[in-house]
């Protein structure tokens, strides 16, 4: 109720997630991350390869459990309503391919149909979105047909054919030409637009700094930073979020030396 | 459980079949065109080499003919056979396929009669010179009764000495049985083969083959329970199965309706349509059985090369007890032979076809193998749910929790 009250979409309470290796044994993706995000905020995630932005974009979209923790959407639990909270949320990543055996019409009806939409609604909706992303003239064509960056319209739609009021996209502009990234952008842009709640990962510091309300930073598993763009600016003194996240590190780094020296 | 979810799933999935060229492949043309042609063609070339051969006219040499020399009135006239006369033949081939060398034997008893031993020298890799072979084995069993019987004429000593017991057989196995037998070893072996051809290829495409297209994510965002999508998935496999085993047993069956030499088995099939139920009655839950163990390999393998090399072993391992089939005692089979999947049903078609089961065989091998079904089904579900399987395969899975042994201890 409470969170419902504050407008608060997303909240994540001490969740971490360990996983077993083969070769390295137990290690932890994600330790004791705390954050919330707001309706109608855009939230970038920063971190190196392995820093545990896919596991914790994951597990907000109920893909994989936390290891303990708690993660609620819309003040709902994942653990007891993932299957309802799913519903709200729209996920896009590079790991998020379509059905090339299918066309976009079919392919889009068929997850319309997975949200419980009517098929005259879905129908709407698929002609809505085939007219803002331009993919009218292709929507019957098998996927597998299709160019990359007609595949990725095709995989924006399924992301919005519900209308999700919660967008997760994790980095979703990765190996995509300058077109096909510019219809990711713009997903982001419009979903701001319209109150939704995006929460976005990307090595590109640029795409992050010009859409981002707030920018998290993370680093092998642990939430080191959390605020705006000009607050963490302010914070490392320097013009510069790629400078803010290395000085970040830095600084991280150090402390852990001297604690585990005072160990 | 949402059945209109599962449904729509399984309707997704089917479509994907039919658009999948290489499956349409395995499941329809191979069956309904290519083992037709093929089983057409082979009986057709094998009809065709015995006519050959039946009407082939063969040349036999004999050393020493004066040995015998009415051996040649011992041969039926409208056999094709020439006695070569000139020359010095020593190997098969064309020319010559088969040599009868006569030697005198020494009279060792002192009898008074001179007694002939008769080498058959033939390829038994040319099918001219077995065909020679045979038909002087006959002939010369022939002249050597004749000059048995001649003998003993001349010594006045009754020819029915030779025959102390006359031996007569009688065959009382009904048509229906006889065919029976011969179909319920070669039945059960092609369902087998037919069922996991297909269904092999569609368990491995539409569970591990969807992690390899990166596919399996897309649908696991959706809410979608995990339980649902794994049901729906089974569902395809099973239908699949049931039309790869089914529709290729029928396409036989059409094709050996057009084949000359099957006339015969066919008539002697006799096979009432209550034998073909009861048949596909015992069949389904075996087919829902290899289903749900091939899903089960295809979610737990980490891509489709590791379920291939999963499925394969189990596509042998599916003939041991088929094996067995032939070699059993009807009259000693015990109840405990119905618990044992694939064997069972294999077994208990081979009864029906015979008209030799009972009821019981038929519950035990039915409920049996619905309850190695369900726990299969179960451990889909169980793997599907297990994001580790999902994500990493069983095989690290499982290297994981011995890991996890090891290091606690």
């Amino acid at each position: 109720m409470n969170n419902i009250e504050n407008n608060i979409v997303i909240s994540l309470e001490n969740v971490s997630k360990v996983f077993y290796d083969l070769k390295k044994g137990a290690f932890t993706a994600l330790s004791d991350i705390s954050f919330s995000c707001k309706k109608g905020e855009i939230v970038g995630l920063v971190g190196p390869n392995g820093a545990g932005k896919t596991t914790l974009l994951r597990i907000i979209s109920s893909l994989i459990s936390p290891t303990s923790g708690t993660v609620k959407v819309n003040g709902l639990d994942n653990s007891n309503h993932g299957e309802k909270n799913k519903k709200d949320i729209g996920f896009l990543s590079s790991d998020t391919a379509i059905y090339e055996r299918l066309t976009g019409k079919e392919l889009l009806l068929f997850f319309a149909d997975l949200y419980g939409m009517k098929k005259d609604l879905a129908l709407e909706r698929i002609d809505e979105l085939s007219q803002i992303l331009d993919f009218k003239k292709i929507e019957n064509r098998v996927c597998k047909n299709l160019s990359t960056g007609e595949k990725q319209k095709i995989s924006i739609a399924r992301a919005l054919i519900n209308d999700p009021n919660i967008l997760i996209l994790d980095e979703a502009t990765n190996g995509l030409d300058i077109l096909a990234r510019k219809h990711i952008l713009w997903l982001v842009k419009s979903a701001k637009e319209k109150g939704k709640t995006v929460l976005y990962s990307a090595h590109a510091m640029d795409e992050i700094e010009k859409l981002s309300d707030r920018i998290i930073f993370l680093y092998h598993g642990k939430l080191i930073s959390n605020g705006s763009t000009d607050d963490l600016k302010n914070k490392f003194q320097c013009d510069d979020l790629t400078q803010c996240f290395l000085k970040n590190i830095e600084q991280y780094e150090k402390n852990n030396d001297e604690y585990n020296k005072n160990l | 459980m949402n059945i209109t979810r599962i449904f729509k799933i399984y309707i997704k999935e089917i479509k994907e079949i039919i658009r999948t060229s290489g499956l349409i492949f395995i499941l329809v043309i191979v069956p309904m065109i290519i083992y037709p042609f093929m089983l057409y063609y082979t009986e057709q070339t094998a009809l065709k080499e015995k006519n050959k051969i039946d009407s082939a006219s063969l040349s036999i040499f004999i050393k020493e003919p004066k040995l015998l020399p009415n051996l040649s009135e011992y041969i039926p006239s409208d056999e094709k056979i020439k006695i070569l006369k000139n020359g010095n033949y020593e190997k098969i081939d064309k020319d010559c396929n088969l040599i009868i060398s006569l030697e005198k034997q020494p009279d060792l008893f002192q009898s008074g009669y001179s007694n002939i031993n008769a080498t058959l020298i033939y390829d038994s890799t040319d099918k001219y010179s077995l065909k020679a072979l045979n038909k002087f084995e006959e002939i010369l069993l022939d002249v050597k009764k004749e000059i048995t019987y001649e003998r003993f004429d001349e010594k006045n000593i009754p020819s029915d000495i030779m025959t102390p017991i006359s031996i007569n057989t009688k065959n009382i196995a009904s048509v229906k049985k006889i065919t029976g037998n011969l179909l319920g070893n070669i039945i059960p072996f092609l369902l087998i083969t037919f069922i996991m051809s297909g269904a092999m290829q569609i368990a491995v495409d539409i569970t591990a083959g969807e992690k390899d297209r990166k596919t399996i994510q897309t649908l696991l965002i959706s809410p979608a329970m995990r339980s649902d999508i794994i049901i729906s998935k089974l569902l395809v496999v099973i239908t699949v199965s049931l039309f790869c085993g089914f529709m290729n047993l029928l396409s036989m069956y059409i094709t050996v309706c057009f084949m000359k030499n099957s006339k015969q088995i066919l008539n002697g099939m006799n096979i009432d349509i209550q034998s073909i139920l009861l048949g596909i009655l015992v069949a389904i839950p075996l087919i829902i059985f290899l289903s749900s163990i091939l899903t089960a390999i295809g979610v737990a393998s980490k891509n489709q090369v590791e379920a291939g090399l999963y499925t394969m072993p189990l596509f042998f391992l599916d003939f041991l007890p088929l094996i067995a089939l032939s070699s059993v005692e009807i009259a000693n089979i015990s109840n405990s032979n119905f618990f044992i999947p694939v064997y069972n049903t294999a077994l208990a078609i081979k009864l029906i076809l015979i008209s030799s089961f009972t009821w019981q065989h038929i519950l035990i091998t039915v409920f049996s193998n619905l309850l190695y079904s369900a726990f299969f089904i179960f451990l889909c579900i169980k793997l599907f749910s297990n994001e580790d399987v999902i994500f990493s395969g069983i095989g690290d899975t499982v290297g994981i929790f011995f890991r996890k042994l090891f290091i606690k201890r």
